[in-house]
């Protein structure tokens, strides 16, 4: 018996994960949804209290049955949760939902009750006085946000994912009031645009829709959206062709803007224009790029087509900046192999 | 600087004793050594207490491969790291002090996220035989065969 009870201190010592610092700890369970690091608590003494004092807080209800009792579950641990948690910093949250649960008791079982409206993001926003990354995805129209609006005056990076699987005839907006924006992702397939001056933006990534669905305002808005970011030095785009579309002319904007935007004329260096497919509403828009940057040194256009055709049109192109170097890629879809010069 | 050490080059000597002479750019991707060599306060020889050779040269591989494929493609890198912390629990453990002691956030961040990977999804008796080794899981099971014979012995 003594020598078993000596073998099992042993391999304690053996354990030399559970003898790292309570820091260590934290930071290792870092690395996981909180329902996992809740679970090391059951692990030994040792970990018992560990997972209270992790700096972020992860949850994902998609995983767990939200049926009934099941999503009752999910909000009794998110309340547990919170009380139980020891530590003042939190420095990331993130929270995947469905945008409803299936309530237990009245109606039918396909009526659900929304948790998300305008009012109730704004709340969550609001409540974050010292947010500076916001990343919101969302993929279906199920929630009750018609107006998206971000409006935060420490925000300094912000991922926008508005792709929606089901149409409605309903109208989304998104209003961005960010003067201390940084970085700027955005990729949406259907919201008008209100976007007010970003003047600390400097890098800026778009994902551009263009076919027949999407409306005049649509295009009007990612046009205008150029001209409130004055001080943009990197700008990268990425159109997205539908499928089915093969042979339809891409019509980009009936006319050119009148003024030219600030950051065109001023600041812009680097232009990354990808899924390129040589289109006329894409030459159009190239076209405008180089005519009218005039700073540009770099525009690296990686395209799907090897058309020699496009690629001399392209080259071409009167270019506003003397010192603009042009990079010609071809990129074969859907390999995502690395972009090889397009000869 | 000694004369015969090239230029933008330290020298870190391990616990035990073993020196290995390391661009500055990549010995500074320890922000503890960074601090020391800003301060100034570093003569061409860093001494590192608490990491041994062994354990040194690693770190220094791990920084040497980040500071050089800094233009390499990130999945390339990212096969490098797992490889690189795919290692036993004492080797991880030692790593780990010496990340966390000599402030190199990379190497903390990935041997972290490997050891999530051993947590993440788990059932507490597997996080439990992953973390005690197989030592334990023997000595549970012998314990119940004897427990077993025990019994039996006592009909």
């Amino acid at each position: 018996m003594m020598d078993q009870f000596s073998k099992l201190s042993d391999s304690k010592e053996k354990d030399r994960i559970s003898n790292l610092p309570d820091a260590i700890l934290s930071h290792i369970l870092c690395f996981m949804p909180t329902k996992y690091a809740a679970r090391t608590s059951l692990l030994s003494t040792r970990w018992k209290s560990i997972w209270t004092s992790v700096h972020i807080i992860d949850l994902d209800s998609l995983g767990e049955r939200c049926h009934n009792e099941q999503s009752s579950g999910f909000m009794d641990f998110v309340d547990r949760l919170l009380l139980l948690r020891n530590s003042e910093n939190l420095n990331k949250f993130r929270l995947q939902c469905r945008y409803g649960f299936f309530s237990k008791s009245h109606g039918p079982p396909s009526s659900f009750i929304d948790i998300l409206d305008d009012d109730s993001f704004q709340n969550i926003l609001s409540g974050c006085p010292v947010l500076e990354e916001l990343d919101i995805e969302r993929t279906d129209l199920g929630d009750n946000i018609k107006t998206l609006c971000i409006c935060s005056s420490t925000l300094k990076k912000l991922r926008i994912y508005n792709c929606f699987v089901r149409v409605t005839s309903l109208q989304h907006s998104l209003v961005i009031k960010a003067p201390v924006l940084e970085i700027f992702q955005l990729d949406d397939m259907y919201s008008v645009f209100d976007v007010d001056e970003l003047p600390s933006l400097v890098k800026v990534n778009f994902t551009i829709y263009f076919d027949d669905d999407r409306s005049k305002d649509y295009y009007n808005g990612v046009v205008g959206m150029l001209g409130k970011i004055s001080k943009v030095q990197h700008l990268e785009l990425r159109h997205v062709i539908p499928k089915g579309h093969k042979n339809w002319q891409l019509c980009l904007w009936s006319e050119e803007p009148e003024t030219v935007p600030k950051c065109l004329s001023l600041c812009l260096e680097a232009i990354e224009f990808s899924g390129f497919a040589g289109y006329k509403g894409e030459m159009q828009l190239v076209r405008y790029l180089l005519g009218n940057a005039m700073v540009l040194k770099k525009l690296t256009i990686t395209s799907w087509t090897r058309n020699k055709k496009i690629k001399a049109n392209v080259l071409k192109f009167p270019r506003g900046s003397s010192t603009c170097q042009l990079k010609l890629l071809y990129h074969s879809y859907p390999t995502y192999r690395k972009a090889v010069e397009w000869l | 600087m000694s004369s015969s050490l090239e230029k933008n080059m330290l020298i870190l000597r391990s616990s035990d004793g073993e020196e290995f002479i390391v661009p500055e750019v990549v010995a500074v991707m320890s922000k503890a050594i960074k601090n020391m060599v800003e301060d100034e306060c570093a003569s061409n020889t860093i001494p590192v207490p608490n990491v041994d050779a062994n354990i040194l040269a690693m770190v220094i591989e791990f920084c040497k491969k980040h500071d050089e494929s800094e233009a390499e493609a990130a999945s390339d890198l990212k096969t490098f790291d797992s490889e690189f912390v795919n290692r036993g629990q004492e080797a991880l453990y030692d790593l780990i002090t010496a990340a966390n002691f000599r402030d190199v956030k990379e190497l903390l961040d990935a041997l972290c996220q490997n050891v999530a990977e051993m947590i993440k999804g788990k059932s507490v008796h597997h996080i439990r035989i992953q973390f005690l080794g197989y030592q334990l899981f023997e000595i549970l099971t012998s314990n119940f065969i004897w427990n077993i014979w025990c019994d039996r012995d006592f009909d």
